[in-house]
């Protein structure tokens, strides 16, 4: 039986000692295209089928004659990519993972600049990184048509915040477009496209996850042709934001928001929806909240104003729709936006209607919202009735222990976080973490985590922990991540002379989006940026390369690091186990199954309650057994053992 | 059509998503509008997952607290976690193994008797349809068709409006070719525990 890939690094040489040549990823073999996404793009004109929000969003910006579509990955947005990037080859445009959000939009800018039809996706933070170009390639414009996609998170399922980015559009002073189904996600894109190119402005569509994953009936339009290479005119003063070209920019900007709102007034994406009776009442909404409005529509009387270009607002049109209600209900998810422009708009035209929303808590402006909360801000504001809500029985449901996602058996993370604790046992250490599945390494008993911000935040905040505090600092970070925003923060850490040890968590790939690439990486025949060679030269002169199963070696590069003056990076590697697992299985080959010594385990519960490896089981006698339907195969709690009673088999799976 | 909710949930890498989505697609095979929807991120990390699937003319993908005319849990917790769902004449399709969540295996928590879930489900819904998924799959060979068993067991309640032949057939192109005789099994196997335990009840 051949070992795993991870063995022969950890029993083959021990750790590896300084910058080295990557040999545990496999260069990018010339990927076979996923036959539903085939599918998608076969789909004629008419056709309807199944689809995700963002498959959607896909189909659209090919329909659109798309020629370049760049991200960087982030839930709810990465389908859009995980389709666009197996399609780009069949349909002929360019795809691009990005090291991070700015440098798509920049990059996806100077190719719209160019006349091109560019997307450029993101989930909502992703446009904080992007925001710096976006509020002044508002100014200059594009040639071509721009859309930019965020995908938002009302309720952060997978995200450190849940800001609103409609927000976005009012401060770039841009158009933004809602969607509220899969099929809105397809149509919307396509307009944007229309849009973007008749205003020569970049145009931004948000979904939120209930959108970007919701799975519909999606009817697919006609393909338009690509635009051909482009060439860029230059035109300084449009182009060229010196402060008095800005100035104009700034004006011309404000002209096209003008054109903008003239659309927006007779687009049928703003339209009046009549509900099951006639009445006076007015319910205004967009996006995810209007289906969920729907839901009740029979039970409801009056109209509803369905909002679908946000920004600008179809002044006019809300105007005679507050007019002619008698009073307002506002159902929108997250920060009170429509609510008050409504009231803005109100206030102009002299509308005495009530205006009914956050202010009353009709809503909350926290978390996402669902059937259930609309139905009782619609019963809180009496436009519902409470006989026509099913009764939920009081929710004396048996409380159970929940279930957060945790790190998978096997991963690297675990090993190198039990390394990390290990060897700061009885020293005053923090931990700064970063955005990737090494989050999890926060939960008990591994409980590594002690800040967790954005991208990239772990290095610095760690550096200003360690400048100011007389704690020792171990920061983590994924390698997507490193590239994606730590080099600026780990050249300014070493420039600054701060004391503090790195560990890169380099698991070559970005895997908590489904196992994107990364510039350290080989990508269709392009070179990778050699991960230590860029470290080295950030200035780091004290770098060690561990395999991250290695949990001897890595404590002991943690104490070392901690005993120094200075940066000291120790990169913890080893391929992602579930890429690994999979690889083994296309070679027809099976990890190393690995059980406990029953008269050797002395029922003292340590790699239990301290290294909680989900394949480790506490049998009622107290002896700890391994189940082999999870054990990966990783070895790494071999060392974890205090009596040394867990060993491989040559056995059973082979 | 007044619309057909179902709430489809486990444990993450269970298959309650493929689930989910042959439902939906073999009903819109049919001329049967459907809607689902999915979150993806970090339920695949061992997490809780949840899919709500709509059938018929209907608003959003969500099926409103109360109203899911049948609950599909592929784990007995899931099950329970997914009971705000149902109302009193709802059918509750629930698989048998214990998953272990991380509370429970470094023994923070207890992990509940599962004869003491079942009895929560069948105190809150119409039905309780009982299936040891994971046995079924084990004899047939294959433990990763055990959703399909499930799939199958559900088909058995005839909750979901779509014909038993389509859920075949969407099944099929869903599923690695490797794997397709034994998630079929699987699919009539489920359905025939549902069936028998109907005639049961019936009987009883």
């Amino acid at each position: 039986m051949p070992p795993s890939p991870g063995h022969a690094s950890r029993h083959g040489g021990a750790s590896l000692e300084g910058p080295s040549e990557r040999t545990d990823i496999p260069q990018a073999a010339v990927r076979a295209v996923n036959p539903e996404f085939s599918r998608l793009l076969a789909a004629r004109p008419g056709e309807t089928l199944l689809l995700l929000g963002n498959e959607a969003i896909a189909r659209a910006a090919i329909e659109a004659g798309v020629n370049l579509a760049a991200t960087y990955p982030g839930t709810p947005s990465s389908e859009i990519g995980t389709v666009l990037a197996d399609l780009a080859g069949e349909a002929g445009f360019r795809f691009h993972y990005a090291i991070n959000e700015k440098v798509a939009l920049d990059m996806g800018a100077g190719a719209a600049l160019a006349g091109q039809k560019v997307l450029v996706f993101m989930k909502h933070v992703g446009l904080n990184v992007a925001s710096d170009t976006l509020m002044t390639l508002a100014y200059t414009g594009v040639r071509g048509s721009l859309v930019v996609v965020t995908a938002d998170d009302p309720g952060c399922h997978s995200s450190q915040n849940e800001q609103d980015n409609r927000l976005f559009a009012r401060l770039a002073n841009v158009p933004m477009l809602e969607p509220s189904t899969p099929q809105e996600a397809l149509d919307m894109t396509r307009f944007a496209f229309e849009l973007s190119a008749f205003l020569e402005m970049p145009v931004i569509v948000r979904t939120t996850t209930r959108v970007a994953h919701a799975r519909g009936p999606v009817t697919v339009g006609k393909r338009a042709p690509q635009r051909p290479t482009g060439r860029f005119e230059p035109d300084p003063g449009r182009f060229v934001m010196i402060p008095s070209h800005a100035r104009e920019g700034h004006k011309r900007l404000l002209q096209k928001l003008k054109l903008a709102e003239g659309i927006s007034e007779t687009t049928p994406f703003n339209r009046v929806v009549k509900l099951g009776e006639e009445g006076d009442a007015g319910i205004v909404t967009s996006g995810a909240a209007y289906p969920y409005v729907m839901d009740y529509a029979e039970d409801l009387a009056g109209r509803v104003l369905k909002l679908g270009l946000t920004h600008p607002m179809p002044r006019e049109k809300v105007a005679a729709f507050l007019g002619s209600s008698k009073r307002v209900v506002v159902i929108e998810e997250l920060e009170p936006v429509l609510e008050d422009a409504l009231r803005a708009i109100a206030s102009e035209h002299g509308i005495a209607v009530p205006i009914e929303g956050k202010d009353r808590g009709l809503t909350a402006r926290t978390g996402e919202l669902d059937p259930d909360s609309v139905a009782e801000a619609l019963v809180k504001a009496g436009l519902l009735s409470p006989k026509s809500v099913r009764r939920i029985r009081e929710a004396k449901v048996l409380r159970v222990p929940g279930r957060p996602p945790v790190l998978c058996p096997g991963c690297g993370h675990r090993s190198v976080a039990y390394a990390a604790r290990q060897a700061t046992r009885r020293v005053d250490a923090v931990f700064p973490i970063d955005i990737g599945c090494y989050s999890l390494m926060q939960f008990p008993p591994i409980s590594t985590g002690d800040v967790l911000l954005c991208m990239g935040a772990s290095i610095a905040v760690g550096a200003g922990l360690a400048a100011s505090t007389a704690q020792k600092v171990i920061a983590f970070i994924g390698d997507s991540t490193f590239y994606h925003a730590g080099v600026p923060a780990l050249i300014d850490a070493v420039h600054q002379g701060v004391s503090m040890t790195l560990c890169i968590l380099d698991n070559g790939t970005t895997a908590m989006t489904g196992h994107q690439p990364h510039p350290g990486l080989p990508y269709e025949g392009r070179p990778a940026v050699d991960m230590d060679g860029l470290v080295r030269g950030c200035g780091v002169q004290r770098l060690e390369v561990i395999d991250a199963y290695d949990v001897k070696a890595l404590t002991k590069a943690f104490r070392k690091g901690m005993g120094q003056e200075g940066m000291s990076v120790v990169i913890a590697r080893h391929e992602c186990r579930l890429l690994e697992l999979r690889a083994l299985s296309r070679a027809g080959a099976k990890a190393p199954v690995y059980v406990v010594d029953a008269a050797k385990c002395t029922k003292c519960g340590w790699c239990v309650d301290a290294f909680a490896c989900p394949a480790l089981l506490r049998m009622a006698d107290g002896v700890v057994a391994i189940d082999a339907a999870l054990c990966s195969g990783c070895g790494a709690c071999v060392d974890v053992c205090p009596p040394k009673a867990i060993l491989a088999t040559q056995g059973a799976g082979a | 059509m007044k619309g057909v909710g179902v709430v489809v949930g486990g444990v993450g890498g269970q298959g309650v998503i493929l689930v989910a989505r042959v439902l939906a697609e073999a009903a819109l095979a049919r001329g049967i509008r459907a809607q689902m929807s999915e979150v993806h991120g970090m339920s695949q990390r061992g997490g809780s997952v949840v899919s709500h699937v709509r059938f018929g003319d209907v608003g959003s993908p969500l099926v409103k607290k109360g109203e899911a005319d049948a609950v599909v849990g592929f784990e007995p917790l899931e099950t329970v976690r997914l009971l705000p769902w149902v109302h009193r004449k709802s059918v509750v399709v629930t698989g048998l193994t214990p998953v272990r969540p991380l509370s429970v295996f470094i023994g923070k928590e207890a992990y509940p008797p599962v004869e003491d879930l079942l009895r929560e489900a069948e105190e809150r819904a119409g039905r309780v349809v009982a299936v040891d998924a994971d046995g079924v799959a084990r004899s047939i060979g294959e433990p990763v068709v055990a959703s399909a068993v499930l799939l199958g067991a559900l088909m058995g309640t005839r909750v979901p409006p779509v014909p038993m032949d389509r859920v075949r057939e969407t099944l099929r192109a869903r599923v690695p070719p490797r794997l397709v005789a034994a998630n079929l099994e699987a699919l009539d196997i489920g359905y025939g525990i549902a069936v028998e335990d109907e005639h049961t009840i019936q009987f009883a």
